[in-house]
């Protein structure tokens, strides 16, 4: 309250010989207000987060199916079959790939060709509609254009056959199809990192490269020591944002391969619906789920905390 | 910058849209039960043979003979009916009826019991899927799954002149149908790859071990200990390039389409393949003989499962409704008949018109005793294994095809075994 | 001004914008942004950046080209000819069986996704502006509470909620209904939401809300008509990301949508007509092409704003 104050007798519009209102919390008016302007929300949040999330503990502690109407607790008995289990297992690590190399190659490609497209030319707009256009289209149709395209006789396979190259087994050999997987993901989802860094380098004062050119710095060194430092937030907010929307993978990977072959391409999400519905293993699903929470609010933080000095010396410039 | 009059104009197309879709699009209005119409929702299994057009006319007399009830066909998709069910149970979105899916001691909680009707109690294998000496499920007739379909030309050019009747002479086969040019046995890559191995081994595991299915259930022997040795076979047919190479990229109706057309020489299949062959333009001239089992194997099993069982799912709530539909459809002679013919099913007292391979199949039919009768899969009634077998043997068999050892697999199978049994 | 009780890391997506908000009136000369000192670049360095440029370009439009050719191609040119197109293979019939098909009605599709991003943008906002306004000026720990719990929803992957959601809502008597998938979909939109707003109010002076209550109106009343207008930018945002998401939105509406509500997004549409028949590509292109051609010209015709307002209008040069 003092703050307000203190703004207020520091305008200098002609208001300032107006009473201030109070704007204290003390109000039961204002409190009301507060509440009915944030109550609705917050109401939604707990019925759609809070309350599922507090649910899908208790029933990672069951061995309901979904339908019984009995079910017995058993302990920490799912969480040790999540460990345990070869399937949740591959599948976590599959994700885990994914989510890794993915964003390494999602941020690295996005921050390379934000870099070159940086301009304000015509030319860089159009190429900047051609990078970002695939992370509008939905995930699922992704997925079937590519199974498409990759697969025995699809386009590529049928060109290369045309050359006398024998046909390639993107998505029928086990190696393959998770290469394929990865490299789909990241052709849609690269876009979207080129964007937030594009925004990210033309926030960057001018003032910096025409002094840095004026003491002769060459592109690449400008890039290194201005931009890069300088968008330290924004490799931060891609970086934390592909992570965690990568380990969530699943409508492109249903589409593309449906975890085949051999169930190799299954990712955590993949493996969580199917032992939750399909295989009426509800208490199972949720355990996996509250595993994945945990790691993917981990991992969030993790890079979040690594990060806040490259972050503190960007915004202190 | 969008200004109000982009945004506007936004709205105003948006609106007219929405508009549109409400003509156009007639949503259900998820059956509510006036007191006249009512609706019948059915999930059931769509294939090359049992197609949507095929299902909405089998019931169209149905709903001409009773003009207040409406039947609505659903279509589970790529994921298949058996997983459909309990994620729609979960969701509280059941259908009324449901076709394809045997009944489990799980699953029988939430069916309907039939066993006050007749024809449930006296229908085709009703004993076989009984659970506790109650029926929940009436089917139209018996498919038989432990069959070699063949090509025989091939066998012709290969030198084979009678079918075998053991697994070594059906190895010895393979070899010179192979050193003959030809793909000896055609597969595929979904659902389908487990057919292939499960119809050399269950012949002589269940042969062998008639009680194969409930000691594998409560673990009295292991899958490497009595399965093991005809993994490790297929996957020798597979090192030596018995199997079409292109298995794990090919899907089920593409395999098929490939064995009609007269490229593979053997196709391991169930009877309903009687159906896809008699609907084919100008298929390959095809035989068909029963899978054989090991030496020393008295009497070989053969799976048997029952062909389009139906079950009514206790949420439903026109169950007098659901029953009559049922009923009809396994007592209704055309409708039976129907049945019988699209999917090559079969049914004592039920006799159609049969294409040649048909009428080969019949042959075996006649010949196979009951006693024989074993289920395939993750089996049904009281022979049943754990939840996700059908599943996992088929992961594993694509694995085999990708070439992984069998050692593996094995190991593979009884880690999944030992995590599964309750 | 810095929120420093925030530890996560979407909270320096904030700042990044704040930090572009707070600078653009003090840019001069911005014209001479990074681009500028592309007259010192060699020729080489310039080829070979247009060279790379033009290769991923292609590999961006490409599958378009073929996912759009082959919609009107039979199977046997799909799969022999993959990247021409002649008189000859042109055909109408497969796109008009998909028009027509039974499966999937795509006028009716489309109709209802619209519908469903138009309230869940409505009920997003109204529900997230009053709540963030809240966030943003108060001052006790509650506030920064409330913003962390919404804020955790970031962390929380959508499957995991979703399968307990579906034995809330079948609680509410809610599942399989519109209401109930707007609910669901409103409430994942929220933390996101909330959390740009409030960062975005954070920066508009308290002299405006002195300003509002000083002409007697309620809290609320003086937020709609006052703070509100001035929050465009970042509600233009919003609205971005909420469209994109909820149209793509495939695994929300498939479960609590399922069969027995006849309703098809275009995404469940898609999967219901192509599941099984991926492989019959004279299925699967018309469908895709149907489902994503009206996306795609839309997104065209306003790249501009989408990627602006995405940008958080650092793009407008």
């Amino acid at each position: 309250m003092a703050d307000t104050v203190a703004r207020l007798a520091g305008t200098t519009s002609s208001r300032a010989k107006v009473t201030p209102r109070r704007r204290g919390l003390t109000s039961w008016q204002d409190r009301l207000a507060g509440v009915i302007m944030g109550g609705p929300a917050l109401i939604v949040f707990i019925a759609m987060f809070l309350i599922p999330m507090v649910l899908a503990v208790v029933l990672s502690f069951t061995d309901w199916n979904g339908y019984s109407l009995h079910f017995d607790f058993i302990g920490l008995d799912n969480y040790a079959k999540a460990f345990k289990n070869p399937r949740t297992i591959d599948a976590a690590a599959f994700t885990a790939v994914i989510a890794v190399a993915g964003t390494i190659l999602c941020n690295g490609i996005g921050l390379g060709v934000a870099a070159l497209i940086a301009g304000n030319g015509r030319g860089n707009t159009v190429l900047r509609t051609i990078f970002f256009y695939p992370y509008i289209i939905s995930a699922l149709i992704i997925g079937f254009l590519w199974s498409a395209i990759l697969s025995p006789q699809g386009a590529i396979n049928s060109l290369l056959t045309q050359f006398g190259v024998s046909p390639l087994p993107f998505l029928t050999d086990v190696t393959f199809a998770k290469v394929s997987v990865i490299l789909t993901i990241v052709w849609s989802h690269f876009g979207f990192n080129m964007i937030l860094y594009l925004a990210g380098i033309k926030s960057v004062p001018a003032e910096y490269y025409e002094a840095a050119t004026v003491d002769g710095a060459s592109r690449w060194q400008q890039f290194k020591s201005i931009t890069v430092p300088l968008i330290a937030p924004v490799v931060t907010v891609n970086l934390v944002l592909t992570l965690v929307g990568l380990l969530k993978a699943y409508d492109i990977i249903l589409a593309l391969t449906d975890g085949g072959p051999a169930a190799s391409t299954q990712t955590i999400v993949y493996q969580i619906l199917r032992d939750s519905f399909a295989h009426a293993n509800l208490g199972f699903g949720a355990a996996q789920s509250i595993v994945l929470l945990v790691v993917t609010a981990a991992i969030g933080l993790a890079v979040t905390f690594a990060r806040r000095g490259a972050d503190q010396k960007a915004s202190e410039s | 910058m969008i200004t109000r009059r982009t945004l506007t104009a936004i709205g105003a197309g948006a609106a007219a849209v929405t508009l549109l879709a409400g003509c156009s699009s007639s949503p259900q209005s998820g059956g509510d039960s006036k007191d006249e119409k009512v609706q019948l929702r059915v999930l059931v299994n769509v294939t090359p043979n049992l197609t949507e057009d095929w299902w909405n006319e089998l019931v169209a007399p149905f709903e001409k003979a009773n003009p207040n009830i409406d039947v609505v066909i659903d279509n589970p998709g790529q994921e298949g009916v058996s997983a459909a069910v309990p994620r729609l149970l979960a969701a509280g979105q059941a259908p009324d009826i449901v076709q394809s899916v045997s009944p489990s001691t799980d699953l029988a909680e939430e069916l309907v019991d039939l066993s006050d009707y007749d024809w449930a109690k006296n229908g085709p294998l009703a004993d076989q899927y009984s659970i506790d000496g109650k029926y929940y499920m009436a089917g139209v007739g018996v498919q038989l799954q432990s069959l070699w379909f063949y090509n025989k030309d091939a066998f012709e050019q290969a030198g084979i002149t009678d079918v075998p009747t053991t697994v070594d002479e059906l190895s010895d086969d393979l070899a010179k149908l192979k050193d003959a040019g030809w793909t000896p046995i055609q597969t595929g890559g979904d659902w389908m790859s487990s057919h292939a191995l499960q119809t050399l081994a269950l012949p002589s595991v269940v042969g062998d071990n008639p009680d194969w299915y409930a000691d594998m259930d409560s673990g009295k022997t292991t899958f490497s200990k009595s399965y093991g040795d005809y993994t490790e076979l297929y996957a020798d047919w597979i090192s030596k390039g018995y199997t079409n190479a292109d298995a794990l990229g090919v899907k089920y109706v593409d395999a098929e389409q490939n064995f009609l057309a007269g490229n593979a020489a053997l196709y391991p299949m169930g009877s309903w393949f009687v159906g896809s062959e008699a609907k084919a333009t100008d298929p390959a001239p095809i035989g068909v003989f029963r899978a054989p089992a090991v030496d020393g194997v008295k009497d070989p099993a053969m799976g048997a499962n029952i062909a389009s069982p139906y079950v009514i799912m206790k949420e439903s709530e026109h169950e007098e409704a659901a029953a009559k539909l049922v009923e009809w459809l396994v007592t209704d002679e055309d409708a039976v008949m129907s049945q019988l013919e699209v999917d090559g099913n079969y049914r004592d007292g039920y006799e159609y018109d049969m294409t040649d391979l048909g009428k080969e199949l019949l042959q075996i039919v006649s010949d196979t005793p009951a006693s024989a009768y074993t289920p395939t899969g993750g089996g049904y009634g009281e022979k049943k294994l754990p939840d996700g077998y059908s599943g996992e043997i088929n992961t594993q068999t694509q694995a085999l095809l990708g070439g992984t050892p069998a050692d593996d697999v094995n190991s593979s199978m009884d880690a999944w075994f030992a995590a599964n049994i309750q | 001004m810095t929120i420093s009780t925030q530890t996560t890391g979407p909270n320096i997506a904030g700042e990044v914008y704040l930090a572009d908000v707070r600078r653009k009136p003090r840019r001069t000369g911005r014209r001479r942004g990074p681009g500028a000192a592309s007259e010192r670049t060699p020729l080489a360095v310039t080829i070979v950046k247009w060279v790379l440029l033009s290769l991923l370009a292609l590999i961006m439009l490409v599958p378009m080209y073929i996912l759009v050719i082959s919609a009107f191609k039979p199977q046997a040119d799909i799969v022999l000819h993959p990247l021409a197109i002649t008189p000859d293979m042109f055909t109408f019939d497969y796109l008009w069986n998909a028009i027509t098909s039974e499966k999937f009605n795509v006028v009716g599709a489309y109709g209802i996704t619209l519908l469903f991003v138009a309230l869940v943008n409505f009920f997003c906002i109204v529900l997230s502006a009053p709540v963030a306004y809240v966030i943003a000026r108060g001052r006790t720990r509650w506030h920064v509470l409330l913003l962390v719990v919404f804020v955790s929803g970031l962390f929380i992957p959508g499957q995991v909620t979703l399968i307990p959601v579906v034995f809330v809502l079948r609680v509410l008597g809610l599942i399989n209904t519109i209401p109930g998938f707007i609910l669901f979909e409103t409430a994942a939109t929220l933390p996101v939401t909330i959390f740009l707003f409030s960062a975005y109010l954070r920066t508009i002076p308290r002299d405006i809300d002195e300003a509002a209550a000083l002409d007697g109106a309620s809290r609320m009343r003086a937020f709609w008509s006052c703070i509100f207008p001035i929050m465009r930018p970042v509600v233009a945002t919003i609205i971005v990301l909420n469209s994109i998401g909820v149209w793509n939105d495939f695994v929300s509406p498939q479960i609590i949508l399922g069969p027995g509500s006849g309703i098809h997004t275009v995404t469940t549409g898609v999967y219901a007509a192509v599941g099984e028949y991926s492989t019959d590509y004279t299925v699967l292109f018309p469908t895709l092409l149907l489902a994503i051609a009206p996306a795609v010209v839309f997104f065209i015709i306003m790249q501009r704003h989408i990627i602006g307002g995405l940008a958080a209008g650092a793009t407008k040069g």
